[in-house]
């Protein structure tokens, strides 16, 4: 499956040299791991990957562009069915609900606010599976949606979380890099 | 990867090997989740998802916020407390001098 990712251009020979670090936080959507815009939902994930790296050159608390060029690479994204957590079919998500149903039935009258991203990353530290690539479908604001504060819920990505991308991501290569427009 | 029997039984298996406090422990304090605790603030009042803003609220005790999940920075600066709630919006009248009282 090929898969783009959009990113500072300032940052590709690194990634290209010595591989994709991770996004730690809890706004991922998938969990920790490498994010890039696959085929699915979308039809053009490159496109939406440039757009994202536009999205994201901008800081908004700060007011001002953390970086000035960005750029796309595309890899192939490996791995084995039985590693694959494919969340856009009810599949995948079953797999998530029993973990996330165990969990409630065990904690009884303690409640969690249960994220998907704290959830994967919850099943795979705790090898309760063995995931090694996550795909989902979301709805994620580029430039436009977050300067219009527009925020529908019908799902306009699919995007695929490596958690070990060294293992995971071949053939890495630069294939867009351009100037955002202030 | 498919919720088959086999795959049930490691996913059971786990947690029939660990305790309720151990369990909300590790969740908690390992991988980042947060209590739920949503409690109506005041029944009367509502809040509005909002980008990027952020509101003073005056408070004369506690309350709880509809999702404490974006409560960040919370300062107490004598009866007054700033709260930066990025994604969330009162839909009331705001005075960013005075502040918005949630005095019932």
């Amino acid at each position: 499956m090929e898969g783009f990712h959009g990113t500072d251009k300032s940052k590709v020979k690194s990634i290209l040299d010595t591989g994709l670090i991770p996004s730690i936080g809890d706004n991922e959507w998938l969990g920790d791991g490498g994010y890039f815009f696959v085929n699915g939902i979308n039809e053009d994930p490159a496109s939406q990957a440039e757009k994202w790296a536009i999205a994201e050159s901008w800081d908004k608390n700060e007011k001002k562009y953390k970086y000035l060029y960005f750029a796309v690479l595309k890899g192939k994204i490996v791995v084995d069915e039985k590693n694959f957590l494919d969340l856009t079919t009810g599949e995948g998500v079953a797999i998530l609900d029993y973990v996330q149903q165990r969990c409630i039935d065990k904690l009884k009258d303690k409640r969690l606010k249960f994220i998907d991203g704290f959830l994967i990353n919850f099943a795979r530290g705790e090898k309760i599976f063995d995931v090694k690539v996550a795909k989902g479908n979301f709805y994620i604001k580029f430039e436009e949606e977050r300067i219009l504060f527009i925020s529908r819920r019908i799902p306009n990505c699919t995007i695929c979380a490596i958690y070990n991308p060294a293992e995971n991501i071949i053939d890495m290569e630069q294939i867009k890099n351009g100037r955002i427009k202030q | 990867m498919k919720l088959d029997e086999k795959l049930k039984q490691k996913i059971d298996s786990y947690f029939e090997n660990i305790s309720a406090d151990e369990l909300y422990n590790i969740l908690t304090k390992k991988y980042g989740f947060v209590d739920n605790i949503d409690k109506p603030i005041y029944e009367h009042k509502s809040f509005d998802l909002y980008d990027n803003e952020n509101f003073y609220v005056k408070l004369d005790h506690v309350v709880y916020f509809k999702n404490l999940f974006y409560q960040q920075n919370i300062e107490n600066n004598n009866s007054i407390f700033k709260f930066e709630i990025p994604l969330v919006h009162c839909s009331g009248a705001v005075d960013e001098n005075e502040g918005y009282s949630l005095a019932a």
